[in-house]
């Protein structure tokens, strides 16, 4: 039998006097404070195995030490608490002087403690429990040296764990055009072909069609103008020609506007039809790329309901444990409303939150600002995955319409998809988001226009947004002139950027 | 007085509620070595919220030596004067004087104006206590007490005496299972009492409750994610003491249900 006892000045140096005497396979059976530092009392687990009977090797930490012959103990339960080495006296000793000394006592002897310790700077003393008063009057032990406590080392309190791991993200892949994999035998080869053959016989009748339709574009100005006018709006040439393909003949140029105009809003879904997100109610996760308001539009939500139904009505939780303050901000906001502000760093705790907040009528969720390409989006996308939360992507209504289209499509989820534009104020042109909202048919479930908290949150009116993008701007170096706009219906149209029937006109 | 700056939450502060002071309670009942760090802990993280914090100590009682809440409740000391050299938090012996402010609003209606009004400037005031003598002042405020569990022996056994006396009393605590280390093994051990304060309370009281797992460590300076997380929990279920009405925690008055609550 091989059990041995290690005392060192801390548990550390303890510990790893065992490791280094038993390895990997160290069994501590028991640690224990004495006057001099701590006492360890360890095994190897091998041996472990070969001299405790079955029905108590699970249990390691309930053999007392010293122990010459291991017995089987009858309590499942084990016990490593340091106070379970005590006698029973000097347990019900402790627990009595405890139970008379008040909290205020208490914390006299913390804060004098935590003064010594700054004064004369952390010492080996162990900041355990405070040691009993001598007399029942703390008052007459504040000039008194305090009863040293057990020399047990003092372990460093552990940092607060950054709860986030920076993370370069690598950089994104460059986008290759799909190729059809080389095929091994002749059955597949030929196969190959035919589906090139077929590519080829695509690419040359999109050509055609649209060399036609330019050629018959350019007959009618009428069309050919508001191509341009919807070019230079922000909208892509995809819908751009989604469109203007529709465009009834005979229509005067009035008419033709307004017909335009009334395509894209009836295509533009809102909840005009249904009741605001602040009357509605639920929980709603805002999502989105970083920068975009999300904060801010949570808290323009939470006045809102705050102030039709009060501050009881309204939970708010942060998952922002990146960026710097997040949770600070959004508590600044609720302490402005009168709503607490939670902090979840997890799918357990958030799950926790709300159940918490069950009874709130809305709930927001304010999220971190990840990049579509970041691979933190998946981990907080998957932590958002649960019963009864809605995701509202926040979009930025000034992004390029690239950029649009990319984090509407990493951000995509199953079901209604909703969204939110901001910053409508600074957007020069409209046209790009309106577009990339259409082609991926979301709904709008408002917009902010401006900074101000909560005044600066409208409903979502189509016929306003789609207004306010035809209209006239001043000249702008990235505006086609007419005789531009063949470039942009040079390449080829690719099938997926606008499913069948998504414009309806 | 100059005209406040402008900002874009401007607009929001009309939007504000009145400065509302909030009531949290914690009870003492079987380990006061677990028990006095949490609550330490508690108030290091009320205080970091934002909110100036008091404590008023029910199972102390006043004195002439130990002036508390009694000589508040009768104006025969200040506030400032109590206050006065107090190491983090003004801690205040309340015995006598929670028992003063039930008589002067009567048994269900407990002059919490009255404790409003003595501590302007505040936002958060913590009881703590034995279950007997508070829990009909709490069942009369409407307030959700704390009660910790920790891996010491016996005291689950007085966690339940005192849920039961609280149920018994029309309240629905929070029960928190305390770990005081990071390892499995007192990960298992508050695990089993999780499970055995929800069985008792399931057979014997037939309540469906909640245990939540905390990880306290009494040694550590520095306040855990898990500390934060329930002292946030504690502010959404605190009564809020207006200076005209008292709103207990959000959504429901009187009798609480244990875990859901309507709004």
């Amino acid at each position: 039998m091989n059990i041995k006892r290690f005392h060192a000045a801390t548990s550390r140096e303890a510990l790893a006097k065992a490791r280094m005497a038993f390895g990997e396979g160290t069994l501590i059976l028991s640690n224990r404070p004495t006057a001099t530092g701590v006492e360890v009392v360890a095994t190897a687990e091998d041996m472990l195995s070969s001299i405790v009977p079955e029905e108590t090797q699970n249990t390691p930490m309930s053999l007392r030490a010293p122990a010459p012959a291991p017995k089987p103990t009858p309590k499942p339960t084990p016990a490593a608490n340091t106070a379970a080495q005590k006698t029973p006296v000097e347990q019900d000793t402790e627990q009595l002087a405890m139970s008379t000394l008040s909290f205020q006592d208490y914390v006299r002897e913390r804060m004098l403690r935590r003064r010594h310790e700054a004064m004369h700077g952390p010492s080996d003393m162990a900041f355990e429990q405070p040691a009993p008063p001598l007399s029942p009057s703390l008052a007459a032990t504040l000039g008194a040296t305090p009863a040293p406590a057990p020399a047990v080392s003092f372990a460093a309190a552990p940092a607060v764990a950054p709860t986030f791991q920076p993370h370069i993200p690598k950089a994104a892949p460059l986008r290759t055009r799909e190729s059809a994999p080389a095929a091994p035998v002749s059955g597949a080869q030929a196969q190959g072909i035919v589906h090139e053959l077929q590519a080829m016989k695509d690419l040359i009748e999109e050509r055609f069609n649209t060399l036609a339709w330019l050629g018959q574009a350019r007959q009618d100005p009428l069309q050919s103008n508001l191509m341009l006018k919807l070019i230079r709006a922000g909208y892509s040439p995809v819908m751009a020609r989604a469109c203007l393909e529709r465009l009834p003949e005979d229509l005067s140029a009035a008419e033709a506007v307004r017909w335009l105009m009334d395509v894209l809003v009836r295509n533009l879904k809102t909840d005009a039809d249904t009741r605001p997100l602040y009357e509605e109610g639920g929980i709603y996760a805002l999502v989105g790329a970083t920068g975009v308001g999300k904060t801010t539009t949570t808290a323009k939500l939470a006045a809102h309901c705050a102030r039709l139904h009060g501050p009881g009505s309204v939970g708010l939780i942060t998952l922002d444990t990146y960026r710097i303050a997040a949770h600070e901000q959004l508590r600044s906001y609720g302490r402005m409303l009168g709503v607490v502000a939670h902090l979840a760093h997890d799918r357990a705790a958030l799950q926790d939150l709300l159940g918490l907040l069950s009874g709130k009528k809305m709930i927001l969720i304010d999220t971190t600002g990840v990049a579509p390409r970041d691979p933190r989006k998946r981990e907080m996308m998957d932590v958002l995955d649960l019963p009864g939360v809605k995701r509202l992507l926040v979009l930025n209504a000034g992004g390029h319409g690239d950029t649009n289209d990319d984090v509407m499509a990493s951000f995509k989820t199953t079901g209604t998809q909703y969204a939110v534009l901001s910053k409508i104020d600074e957007a020069v042109k409209l046209g790009p988001v309106l577009d990339s909202v259409i082609r991926h048919q979301l709904t709008l479930r408002g917009v902010t226009n401006g900074q101000r908290v909560p005044e600066d949150w409208e409903a979502a009116d189509a016929g306003k947004l789609v207004r306010a993008s035809m209209r006239s701007a001043a000249k702008s170096a990235f505006d086609p002139k007419p005789a531009d706009l063949s470039f942009f219906f040079s390449q080829p149209v690719s099938p997926s950027s606008l499913p069948d029937g998504v414009v309806d006109a | 007085m100059p005209d406040a700056c402008m900002d874009q939450g401007a607009s929001l502060r009309a939007l504000t509620p009145r400065a509302s002071l909030r009531l949290v309670a914690v009870i003492r009942h079987g380990d006061p070595r677990a028990e006095l760090p949490l609550l330490w802990q508690l108030c290091s993280a009320l205080d970091a919220c934002g909110d100036r914090v008091a404590v008023l100590d029910a199972s102390t009682p006043e004195s002439q030596g130990h002036p508390g809440l009694l000589q508040l409740v009768d104006h025969t000391l200040w506030l400032s004067d109590l206050t006065q050299g107090t190491p983090a938090w003004p801690i205040l012996p309340a015995a006598l004087g929670l028992q003063a402010l039930q008589h002067k609003g009567g048994a269900h209606d407990p002059d919490l104006q009255a404790l409003g009004q003595l501590f302007k400037g505040y936002g958060v005031i913590v009881v703590y206590g034995r279950t007997e003598p508070l829990a009909h002042w709490l069942s009369a405020c409407g307030a959700t007490p704390l009660v910790a569990v920790s891996p010491a022996k016996a005291t689950v056994l007085s966690a339940y005496q005192a849920l039961k006396r609280m149920h018994q009393a029309g309240l629905a605590p929070t029960l928190v299972s305390l770990m005081d280390q990071a390892d499995e093994n007192a990960q298992q051990q508050a695990e089993s009492v999780r499970q055995t304060m929800r069985h008792c309370a399931k057979t014997y009281l037939g309540c469906e409750t909640d245990v939540l797992t905390i990880r306290s460590d009494p040694r550590e300076e520095g306040l855990s994610d898990d500390i934060r997380r329930l002292a946030l929990h504690l502010l959404e279920n605190a009564v809020a003491i207006c200076q005209d009405a008292v709103v207990p925690s959000w959504g429901t008055t009187g009798a609480q249900a244990p875990s859901i609550r309507s709004h």
